[in-house]
């Protein structure tokens, strides 16, 4: 069995190398390092052994894991790879030997007792496209539970915690409710004395900061980052900013991008899509038009001479779409999807006029004894909503008439029996 | 008040162009060479008489183009010229070793007085071995090399001494290093005077030669189509070419369009091209997008966002490209607002300018602001061990600050086993396999015992310039074993280097040779004609004096005196004053 905890050692020396407190803040610790680091350097005439000591001790000391395991277990946990130190992660960094083969089984190793993790507090965040677009941060303030800095998280000033009376330290309590004269039911719920945690802590020992409850409200401003190219529904974490709590991996607070819908604008991915209307000369004969982009640009969009714009057609403008995400020096395309209004009459000037410069239209030869077999008729306007609606009615007074034969076959039915 | 001796010298050794700086007046100054360029072309020439170092090697670049190299760090191939009419092998630390040298005599010549002691700089990327390789380099060049230091550190240097009074807190400044052969992005962290470097990519073969190789093939394609003839193959038309190209890159760097004008240029076809930013830019779009794509893998390095980094600095010549500085500001702008570069530095000079910095520092001297600094080097590459089952163990992670020193508490691996090898490798990878072999050792006589029970401590301890020495202990027994890595890998042998040295002191005293015969020649044609000058004017002396005399006959005796004295003193105003007298009497 290899899982021995690492024996404890020293755990002060690398304070006393810095020349700090065992409580020393991280700003403590940079400015002891900054200063004795300029003192020590072999570039300043320092001993290049001290400052590999004072490089060694602050990059421990800085790291709160490293500071942990340093402060519980001493130098040698670290020796051994705990805290992850180099890159290693197996504290039994066996040699090949010099016969050479291949390893068969490894050593284990408890990192520690086993620690539940919190949960993580999801937050929408709304963001229009021009955000998306852009790129832009925003500051958010956050309310959380921190561990008590006074009492480290305890609840008392000693340290020491008792077993609830009320629960017997299971942290629940039965009672039992009278549903009628002969039924009764058992119910289970949070003790009320220790909320739950099957611990209690004597008044005259409880923490004067947190009074007791382990944690104290914090309040926090997160600056959220939106990149340029994020996506509707992509996540931005922040790990470990979720309440903390006592023998709790702390959680993380994930915010989750919401685009807003854009008047003009819609997103596919990468690209933009932008609806523009023309009128008929415009199709026929040319536009030019101005499009103000999300950015506040002012894009000339303008047909290539001669060309035609057919209804519901599409044309694409290279690198004005979305910034991609990953490499948002890449951007999509930007689609003009168009529509053609035509006018609904034409005068019979308008009319001849047209004929002259468009090309002509096919001829169909029919000799007047053909026209004369052929009946005449007339067009007249149609509203499809409205057709669409009376042939709906006219099938379902079609299925009546079925429902009703079957009907009558069942009751014949009936009557032999 | 007599001008104190500068103890050490700071040096930017470029692909494409070196710099030198030192501490003077209380202040850095860059030095410029003997044409007044602050910068001096990295290559070498040689030809029939003599070799040619610095701005003369360059300009006669397209005359001799298979006698003008120019060091490679890239790929380190052996190169040929012919010298004096033999020809010479030449590695690359031997050329690197003639440009530092000229860098040398640049700051002598400015000095006026001989130096020693060098700061170098070298890619941030450069490995252990490379950085030893270099120290050698700069010792073939007569040089004492303090440190190697990395070219992003000493850009971030340049710009934290001149801001310092700016500063507050810490400060994330990101070094956009774009050179002519290398491109280099680091993240350098300035905390109250230390400098520390916490991320660094590179791409050894990205920088402003590939941009000028872009116009040149299109050029080389545009006279392809034109005129039927293939010019790739002509290493003489190529170098016209590819000097007129880069030319042509700068000044787009400040107009829009220009012109390329090669006359004869291939079998008497002209070359004529109008060359726009627009097509410049069209044609290195991918190479700028590779930049910008390094950007992104740098940050992603030091676990930094964008909106972490304070400043961005710019580093080298191609960092003058506008599309360059423009895909720069787009990335690093938020909410509309543009980021803006930092261009009080001279990105020729950034680095030169820090590595003369640190070279006060060592040397002690400089002012109290230089005392104050702290420059942090760092291991440039992870160095390691192999474990169990050929696995990197990673001891010494890239970018730790050195000296620094760690120990790793290990086991054996098999019951009873007797001995173990400790092997040392360096790279990224996590099999070592992929990675570099630097050395190994093997321990003896242990005990018997099961395995997982023996305590074996390995320790690496890394200098302040960089060496490595790795112990392996036997904890229980007190049995010792330990290297020196010396990164033997790729360098030149002691033998090597003292032949480099003997040949560098034989160059050296030939080109001071060439240098008298120069003189010497230049001395008797100036002489010549300076005497040319002298013949002509005591002709004209003499041809007035006869004159005079044809006119003159009946003069009296102290006239023809004093026209003799006038000839033989070289004046002739007299002349006038006799022969105006002389003219009125034959009036009367």
């Amino acid at each position: 069995m290899f899982g021995r905890a690492p024996k404890k050692s020293d755990s002060t020396r690398y304070y006393e190398i810095l020349g700090v407190s065992k409580n020393a803040s991280p700003d403590d610790l940079k400015k002891a390092y900054k200063k004795a680091a300029i003192k020590n350097h072999p570039d300043k005439g320092g001993d290049p052994e001290k400052f590999k000591e004072l490089a060694q001790a602050y990059e421990v000391l800085s790291d709160p894991e490293k500071r942990e395991i340093y402060d519980t277990y001493g130098e040698d946990a670290l020796k051994e790879g705990m805290g992850g130190g180099g890159g290693g992660h197996d504290p039994f960094d066996i040699f090949s030997s010099f016969f050479g083969g291949s390893p068969f089984g490894s050593g284990g190793s408890s990192r520690g007792r086993r620690q539940r993790r919190g949960e993580d507090v999801v937050h929408p965040l709304k963001v229009s496209l021009e955000d998306l677009y852009l790129g832009t941060s925003k500051k958010l303030s956050l309310s959380r539970n921190v561990l008590c800095s006074k009492c480290n998280g305890k609840g008392s000033k000693s340290g020491a915690s008792m077993t609830c009376a009320g629960c017997q330290g299971t942290g629940m309590k039965v009672s039992i409710r009278h549903l009628g004269p002969s039924m009764i039911q058992q119910m289970q719920h949070p003790c009320n004395e220790c909320k739950g945690t099957g611990e209690t802590i004597n008044d005259r020992d409880r923490c004067q900061q947190c009074k007791g409850e382990k944690v104290v409200q914090e309040k926090k401003v997160l600056e959220v980052v939106v990149e340029k190219g994020m996506q509707n529904g992509q996540k931005i974490t922040f790990p470990g900013e979720a309440d903390e709590a006592p023998d709790t991996v702390t959680g993380d607070i994930v915010f989750v991008l919401q685009q807003k819908e854009h008047p003009k604008f819609k997103r596919k991915a990468d690209d933009l899509f932008v609806e523009h209307t023309l009128s008929l000369t415009e199709a026929l004969c040319g536009f030019q038009f101005v499009l103000t982009h999300l950015d506040s640009r002012q894009l000339l969009i303008k047909s290539n001479p001669g060309e035609v714009v057919k209804p519901e057609s599409f044309k694409a403008i290279n690198d004005e779409g979305m910034p991609n995400y990953q490499r948002h020096f890449l951007k999509g395309k930007l689609y003009i999807h168009f529509s053609v209004e035509f006018p609904d009459t034409l005068s019979l000037d308008q009319v001849k006029a047209l004929e002259a410069v468009l090309p002509s239209k096919p001829t169909s030869q029919l000799s007047d004894m053909e026209l004369d077999e052929c009946e005449e008729t007339t067009l007249h306007d149609v509203n499809m909503e409205e057709e669409t609606r009376r042939r709906q009615q006219a099938q379902q007074e079609a299925y009546d008439e079925d429902e009703d034969m079957h009907g009558g076959a069942q009751r014949v039915q009936c009557a032999q029996q | 008040m007599a001008t104190k001796k500068v103890k050490a010298i700071g040096i930017d050794l470029g692909t494409s162009y070196s710099c030198v700086a030192v501490w003077q007046h209380n202040r850095i100054e860059v030095i410029s060479n003997d044409q007044g360029n602050c910068t001096t072309p990295s290559y070498v020439a040689f030809n029939d008489n003599q070799r040619l170092l610095g701005d003369s090697s360059m300009s006669q670049r397209s005359m001799n183009p298979q006698n003008t190299v120019v060091p490679d760090n890239r790929d380190k191939p052996m190169v040929t010229v012919t010298y004096k009419g033999e020809e010479k092998l030449l590695a690359p630390e031997e050329i690197s070793s003639m440009v530092l040298f000229k860098m040398k005599e640049v700051v002598e010549a400015h000095l006026g007085h001989f130096v020693k002691d060098a700061v170098i700089t070298v890619p941030a990327y450069f490995s252990n071995a490379q950085r030893q390789a270099t120290k050698d380099v700069g010792k073939i060049a007569g040089l004492n090399v303090l440190r190697i230091i990395s070219e992003p550190t000493a850009a971030a240097i340049a710009y934290g001494l001149d801001r310092k009074g700016l500063r507050v807190g810490e400060q994330n400044v990101l070094v956009f290093d774009l050179g002519g052969g290398t491109f280099d992005v680091s993240l350098v962290t300035i905390y109250e005077g230390m400098f520390k470097v916490k991320a660094s990519v590179g791409d050894t073969h990205l920088g402003g030669v590939d941009f000028d190789n872009k116009l040149v093939n299109h050029l080389v394609n545009v006279f392809r189509e034109k005129h039927k003839k293939d010019i790739s193959g002509n290493a003489e038309a190529l170098v016209r070419l590819r000097s007129a190209c880069e030319k042509a890159k700068r000044i787009l760097s400040s107009t829009a369009q220009t012109t390329i004008e090669l006359d004869c240029l291939y079998e008497g076809v002209d070359l004529y091209a109008t060359v726009t930013r627009a097509l410049f830019e069209e044609l290195n779009k991918d190479l700028f997008m590779k930049c910008m794509e390094t950007v992104e893998k740098c940050l992603l390095e030091a676990r930094s966002d964008k909106i972490q980094v304070h400043e961005i600095v710019l580093v080298g010549g191609s960092t003058r490209i506008p599309k360059v500085q423009q895909l720069l500001k787009d990335m690093f702008s938020l909410n509309g607002t543009t980021k803006e570069l930092c261009k009080g530095i001279n990105p020729d000079e950034a680095v030169a300018y820090g590595a003369a910095v640190q070279a006060a520092i060592l040397s002690g001297e400089g002012d109290k602001k230089v005392e104050e600094l702290l420059l942090l080097d760092v291991m440039p590459i992870s160095i390691g061990f192999e474990g169990a089952g050929g696995v990197m163990s990673v001891l010494i992670p890239k970018n730790t600050a050195i000296p620094t020193k760690k120990e790793r508490v290990c086991s054996i691996f098999y019951d009873n086993q007797k001995s173990l090898t400790v092997k040392v490798f360096e790279g990224e990878q996590v099999k070592t396999k992929d990675n570099f072999f630097l050395g190994k050792f093997i321990l003896y006589r242990f005990d018997p015992l099961p395995k997982g029970v023996s305590q074996i401590s390995v320790i690496f301890d890394v200098d302040a310039d960089g060496i490595v020495e790795v112990t392996a202990e036997d904890q229980a027994k007190g049995l010792k074993k330990k290297i020196t890595i010396n990164s033997k890998h790729g360098r030149l042998s002691p033998e090597e280097i003292r032949r480099m040295v003997r040949d560098s002191k034989r160059y050296k005293a030939e080109d001071e040779v060439a240098k008298k015969k120069v003189k010497a020649k230049n001395t008797l044609e100036n002489y010549a004609y300076e005497m040319r000058e002298r013949a002509k004017k005591i002709e004209e002396a003499v041809e007035e004096t006869i004159e005079w005399l044809e006119c003159n006959q009946l003069a009296e005796i102290e006239e023809f005196d004093c026209k003799k004295q006038e000839l033989g003193r070289g004046k002739g105003h007299f002349i006038t004053k006799i022969h105006l007298p002389r003219q009125r009497i034959k009036f009367f």
